[in-house]
């Protein structure tokens, strides 16, 4: 029982942390990938089981608020990257810093790709790149923290 | 041979999650979906406008003590504003009779009333900022679909339009953004009726200008009367360039700046226009 209130916590925080206070402090549009380094997180340190059904529930909420054209696309990327988060640290030791910061990278990269070439109908690749440069930049830098705090929650 | 079942077991799990990923993707418009959707949406919301919430309480509980002083001395003021008020409340209830009066015998027709619906933007994701945003008001405060939504533009002092429902729940709806790529809205230059529709970002393009017309940086662009949700005049954004697509072509595009930007990000506040039925 504790262990799931903990998860509800967890999937509460993580989702207002993304759709609600980064509002308030947004620059330029630009925000870390918060729910990316949830899912990250937990496909590295939990498994796959549970790497896997966090990208798929917080596919689901993300996809929720999102218009229905897009509509599970998102649940179907995080599904894979909870998947091969866990995948790729098998041979890595998850619990350092390195580890982290590289799965994080080729990650977002993937995420960011798939979202260009399936969402993405402007003719602004320049100003699309440079955004998702920055935006991998600041959820590479604020990763390490989070996945500090983490471990001593989950 | 434990592990052989649980390494077998997360495969398969793996394939039902895509497969259900998938379906959703291939039936996202079919009716079962839409009620899965809707129902994660109103789980979702509830505990996102909770904490939602709890932030703007801490936040403004430190702004109330600062206040508290001051507040005394306003409240003084506003007392006697208000007196005045009233007295001159009693000389507008007799001029709307008597203009009530004069517009029967003369047979005037009566303007529409909207009523406005001021709500407060809860969900704004940074990676669909100009796609859509959630706020706190829905059918519970008599909103419905393809409502039109504007915002108060503080530099201008005007209206200015932001986008129309698309989704309205109990307590929360859904709007599209003018500068979502699938939007498109009838606009008028100078007199020039065009078509304007979203890219998203924070510009608008605008298409059909014809070439032999004059349009230049800083023309105002507003709504026009072909537009079946907003009114026209409605203020829609600023010329920044205009360019001839092609040689060869009979029209001009010119990408126009929205001006609902100009409403600062804490005091976001979205108002819906809600048509008065007798």
């Amino acid at each position: 029982m504790k262990k799931i209130i903990r998860y509800i916590i967890f999937y509460i925080f993580f989702c207002s942390l993304q759709f609600i206070l980064w509002q308030y402090t947004n620059v330029y549009n630009i925000s870390p990938n918060f729910i990316l380094i949830a899912i990250v997180y937990i496909g590295i340190i939990k498994g796959k089981m549970p790497g896997q059904l966090t990208g798929f529930l917080f596919g689901l909420f993300w996809d929720t608020f999102s218009l229905i054209d897009t509509f599970g696309l998102r649940i179907l990327i995080f599904t894979v990257i909870g998947y091969f988060s866990s995948e790729l640290s098998k041979n890595f030791n998850g619990n350092k810093i390195f580890t982290q910061l590289t799965i994080i990278f080729f990650l977002n990269i993937f995420y960011s790709l798939y979202f260009y070439f399936i969402c993405y109908n402007t003719n602004k690749t320049l100003y699309f790149l440079i955004q998702k440069s920055i935006e991998i930049f600041t959820t590479m830098l604020i990763c390490p923290l989070f996945f500090y705090i983490l471990k001593f929650y989950i | 041979m434990h592990k052989y079942y649980r390494i077998k077991l997360e495969k398969v799990v793996f394939v039902i999650l895509i497969s259900i990923s998938l379906y959703f993707i291939v039936g996202r418009f079919s009716d079962s979906v839409k009620f899965i959707k809707n129902i994660v949406y109103e789980f979702i919301y509830q505990n996102l406008s909770v904490t939602d919430r709890i932030f703007y309480l801490t936040k403004n509980i430190f702004a109330s003590i600062k206040n508290i002083s001051r507040l005394q001395q306003e409240n003084l003021l506003y007392k006697q504003k208000n007196q005045e008020l009233i007295n001159k409340l009693y000389n507008y209830d007799l001029l709307f009779q008597e203009y009530s009066d004069l517009s029967k015998l003369l047979n005037l027709k009566k303007n529409k009333k909207t009523l406005l619906v001021f709500s407060k933007i809860l969900i704004r994701e940074p990676s669909e900022w100009y796609k859509w945003i959630i706020i706190d008001k829905g059918f519970n405060d008599g909103l419905y679909n393809e409502l039109p939504v504007v915002m108060f533009d503080k530099y201008n002092s005007i209206l200015c339009v932001l986008g129309k429902i698309i989704e309205t729940y109990k307590n929360s709806s859904k709007i599209i953004l003018i500068t979502n790529s699938t939007y498109k809205l009838p606009v008028e230059i100078n007199g020039i009726k065009c078509l304007a529709n979203g890219i998203n970002s924070n510009l608008l393009r605008i298409n059909y200008i014809p070439v032999n017309e004059n349009i230049k940086h800083g023309d105002k662009v507003i709504v026009s009367n072909l537009s079946s949700i907003f009114q026209k005049g409605l203020y829609v954004g600023v010329i920044k360039t205009v360019r001839i697509s092609n040689k060869t072509s009979e029209f001009k595009i010119a990408d126009a700046e929205i001006c609902f930007e100009n409403n600062t990000i804490c005091n976001n506040v979205a108002i819906v226009l809600l048509p008065q039925v007798k």
